[in-house]
């Protein structure tokens, strides 16, 4: 086949890493005493899926490897080796070993010879040890025993003459012949296969003799000529090997019926009708009623032989789950998305411009204007919303990792997720899994005891560690807790102390010890293990959730547990923000970041060192940073220095440190479109990114932990002056 | 192909062009009585001067950034950025839009503020000579090359590094 598989390289490798999660999370969900065949048949279905995609794609590897793990799977679901946890573990590994097997091809690399041997050595010792005198099966006769098996059912006798026959025929080597029935569905031809062309590629493989069902064909009137309603029985005279056969059909296997029957030299001379040539179709009114049987199960939809026969079974899980989604370049929502931001800009300059008194008495348009604005908001939230995924592509990973770890450290954990369906950005999830690893790893490694202490402690054996997620105002908050020893504040602060990071004397709360945890070069156990601490990761965790607009928090009780709690927006790509005015500019406050605004009176104002000005609010003395001269907005001398009094005071919070950012004043709150710097510009201290405003100019968004570093840099200068 | 562009004899006098030779196509402007020149193809869009958000800590030749249909473009003054005197916009101040490719090999847009556009120009490589050296002349800090057209001496401005003024290291 001339065609250029290349471009279908990419949904391959999408769905193989899919399947390949699929297989660990059902591998997870067995449990060895009680298996569940369907568990089993939705892993094997995968492991399949992977195989059948990578022959098709020439991934010998990975093929080749699936192939192994198919047969074992084969031999448990056929009842023909028990489900052990050492089955299990190897399992899991090669779940392992196939993730690197299709990250190598997707690079389109290979794996050493003598690593994949190894990784395979490991399969085909367990299949040799306990196949309890079972020889080794081949691919194609694996096929076949599942036909076998499924032609137990009562099904028609087609299905059922297949199934024994195909067994004979494996038996005694190659048949003489085939007799196949091919009864493509109505959408094939749709999809661009043409049966002919399967039947004349029959042809290269031996004498054929085709016979054609008209029968299904309807009246004129209801006739569809792009629906395929004929069915084809073809003899297939020669010696001819099953996967040669299975080779014609492998690009329509799930677009058709197909029954393939071994025929000997006997069957050959009884069945055979003779025409002179060949390869011509014949067109025969009566209808085979092997075929007819054949339809009429496909049509009632019972999970026949016939239909299933030989078809490598496409993964195809839970129907309903396919269908509701479709796989979409993220380029393109990215682009419906910037189109739908522009349209959002347009409608709210269309609103400034409503505003205008002329248009004042034009009632249905200013009725039209409103009613714009009302859609526009909602297509846009249901256009951010093709963004959303659920927070389980990012959780589904844990319980695997948690197992294996626990294993490792000879504890015993029982991960608990919850609100796995809560939605989030695919960016956030991007981005938030490995600090969630660090987490979770640090709950195992350092949070729950070892088993004896926590007997000794008088809790549970097995330590219980909780991942949940949720929504809370915007924002999605997620928790990663555990029930193990918690931080103890006192060996917290000695060790800051020691390390040099507080002073000896230091007055901290209890929260701000917890905080200690994510200084950097901060590590609580002293020897670090290889699984967590090494005291380079909770500073990164915090940099990281920073990152992308959120913060994190953690509170714990000794004895009891430790709990992180992290919190992040919804999505990087819009936000609530604070129009403000300095000078003639106009900025943008994050508003999640504000915690309240005012504007001072003199008896607030304190200059405290120098320059230094604070406000004094409810009993605290806050600092207060003068944006114009953070940002050298052009002023005049009277507006630069003009007393406090005389503008706005935006309170915000950074890492529990509070200070005020003096403004002009303060404009209307809105959605804004975020837009980064980065792409054509580059970062600019104190500005996390840009924005467009409704009058098409550009405004810049604050970022408020720079400008809390800005502050405390100017405050050091004030007090050393 | 070679010099037909050109609208007189003299820009191709006394040059000598064989088939094969490689010519581009130039857009020349015009910055306080000198002409410059930058190839067509980096050249995306031209705009009217319109009103810039100042963006804090910028050096003294970026006039800020502009809303480019949704993308955030940063602007720059041409003019001091090669350290010749500035002077005020007026309606013959043209914004050219460059697509130019930045360390990380992506595209990246940015604009440059011009006096005024002149034409577009076919120069061959063979008439574009190195730029002097040791030329005292501001103007010279980002040509590579000259060329003589019309009697005059043209510039060739390597955008890229005029524009690339890159991230800077807080």
């Amino acid at each position: 086949m001339s065609l250029d598989l290349s471009q279908f390289h990419a949904v391959f490798f999408e769905e193989s890493f899919e399947a390949v999660t699929a297989i660990e999370s059902g591998l997870l969900d067995i449990q060895i005493d009680n298996v569940d065949p369907e568990m089993i048949n939705t892993i094997f279905r995968a492991a399949h899926s992977i195989k059948g995609g990578s022959a098709t794609f020439g991934f010998q590897q990975v093929a080749s490897y699936t192939h192994v793990m198919e047969n074992l799977l084969d031999e448990v679901r056929d009842g023909k080796r028990a489900m052990s946890q050492e089955i299990v573990d190897v399992l899991l590994q090669s779940v392992d070993a196939l993730r690197e097997l299709l990250t190598l091809a997707q690079a389109g690399d290979q794996m050493e010879d003598g690593q994949f041997a190894e990784y395979k050595q490991a399969l085909d010792d367990l299949m040799k040890g306990k196949a309890q005198g079972k020889p080794k099966k081949a691919a194609a006769k694996k096929t076949d025993t599942k036909k076998a098996e499924k032609a137990s059912e009562p099904v028609k006798d087609i299905a059922a003459e297949a199934a024994v026959a195909a067994d004979s025929g494996a038996a005694s080597e190659l048949p003489d012949g085939w007799r196949i029935v091919l009864n493509p569905h109505k959408e094939m031809m749709q999809r661009g296969n043409d049966p002919l062309r399967l039947i004349r590629e029959l042809g290269t493989l031996g004498k054929t003799t085709v016979t054609c069902d008209t029968s299904l064909v309807p009246d004129w009137e209801h006739f569809e000529p792009l629906n395929s309603s004929l069915s084809w029985t073809v003899i297939l005279e020669g010696q001819v090997a099953r996967e040669a056969v299975d080779e014609v059909f492998s690009w329509v296997e799930d677009e058709c019926d197909l029954a393939f029957i071994p025929l000997t030299g006997a069957d050959l001379k009884a069945k055979a009708p003779q025409p002179d040539d060949s390869s011509e179709v014949v067109v025969k009114a009566e209808k085979p009623a092997a075929v007819e049987e054949a339809v009429a199960e496909t049509e009632s939809n019972s999970p026949s032989a016939a239909s299933s026969a030989a078809a490598r079974p496409k993964a195809s899980p839970p129907a309903a789950a396919e269908s509701q989604s479709i796989r979409v370049d993220l380029h393109k929502v990215d682009s419906l998305i910037n189109m739908v931001g522009e349209l959002v800009i347009t409608q709210s300059m269309l609103n400034v411009l409503s505003d205008d008194e002329m248009l004042q008495g034009m009632e249905k348009l200013q009725q039209g204007l409103g009613q714009l604005q009302r859609q526009t908001r909602a297509l846009q939230e249901g256009v951010m919303q093709i963004r959303m995924l659920p927070i389980s592509f990012c959780f589904n990973r844990f319980p695997r990792m948690v197992r294996d770890l626990s294993r490792q450290l000879e504890k015993e954990i029982e991960l608990i997720l919850t609100g796995e369906s809560t939605e989030v950005d695919k960016t956030v999830i991007e981005k938030i899994n490995d600090p969630l690893v660090h987490l979770v790893r640090n709950s195992v490694d350092h949070g729950i005891e070892v088993m004896a202490d926590r007997v000794k402690a008088g809790k549970p054996e097995h330590g219980s560690v909780w991942l949940r997620a949720y929504h809370q105002v915007g924002n999605i908050v997620i928790e990663v807790e555990d029930d193990g020893k918690g931080l103890d504040p006192d060996l917290l602060f000695a060790k800051a102390v020691k390390k040099g990071l507080i002073a000896e004397n230091a007055q901290l709360n209890q929260a701000q010890i917890f905080d200690l945890i994510f200084a950097p070069g901060f590590s609580t156990k002293d020897q670090a293990t290889d699984l967590s601490g090494r005291g380079v990761g909770m500073d990164v965790v915090k940099r990281n959730v920073q990152a992308l607009g959120g913060g994190i928090t953690v509170d714990s009780e000794l004895g009891r547990g430790t709990r992180f709690t992290i919190r992040l927006p919804l999505t990087l790509a819009i936000m609530d923000g604070q129009l403000a005015k300095v000078g003639e500019e106009i900025y943008v406050v994050p508003l999640v970041s504000i915690i309240e605004s005012l504007q001072p009176e003199a008896s607030m104002i304190n200059v405290m060192a120098g320059a230094q000005e604070t406000i004094k609010l409810r009993g605290q003395y806050l600092p207060v940073l003068r944006l114009a001269d953070a940002f050298g907005v052009p002023l005049s001398e009277d507006e630069r220095s003009k007393p406090l009094t005389e503008g706005i005071v935006v309170i915000v919070e950074h890492e529990h440190q509070r200070f005020g950012i003096f403004l002009d004043d303060l404009l209307s709150q809105q959605q804004i479109v975020i837009k980064s710097l980065d792409e054509n510009y580059h970062t600019v201290e104190g500005i996390s990114a840009a924005t467009i405003l409704g009058d098409g100019r550009v405004a810049l968004i604050l970022d408020v932990a720079s400008l809390c570093q800005l502050q405390q840099k100017t405050e050091a200068f004030a007090d050393a002056g | 192909m070679q010099g037909s562009v050109m609208s007189d004899k003299a820009g191709s006098e006394g040059v000598e062009q064989t088939l094969e030779e490689q010519s581009r196509e130039y857009l020349t402007f015009r910055l306080d009585e000198e002409e410059y020149a930058v190839p067509i193809e980096q050249v995306k869009e031209l705009r009217a001067w319109e009103p810039v958000t100042r963006v804090p800590h910028a050096e003294k030749y970026e006039c800020g950034l502009i809303n480019v249909r949704g993308a955030i473009v940063p602007i720059m003054d041409m003019r001091r950025r090669l350290g010749l005197k500035s002077q005020a916009y007026n309606k013959h101040t043209v914004v050219i839009m460059f697509g130019i490719q930045s360390a990380n090999g992506k595209e990246r847009a940015s604009g440059a503020v011009v006096d005024a556009l002149s034409d577009v120009v076919r120069f061959g490589d063979s008439q574009i000579q190195a730029p002097p050296q040791l030329s005292r002349k501001k103007s010279m800090k980002f040509a590579s090359g000259v060329v003589e057209h019309k009697e005059r001496m043209i510039v060739i401005l390597n955008i890229e590094d005029a524009l690339n003024n890159g991230p800077r290291i807080h």
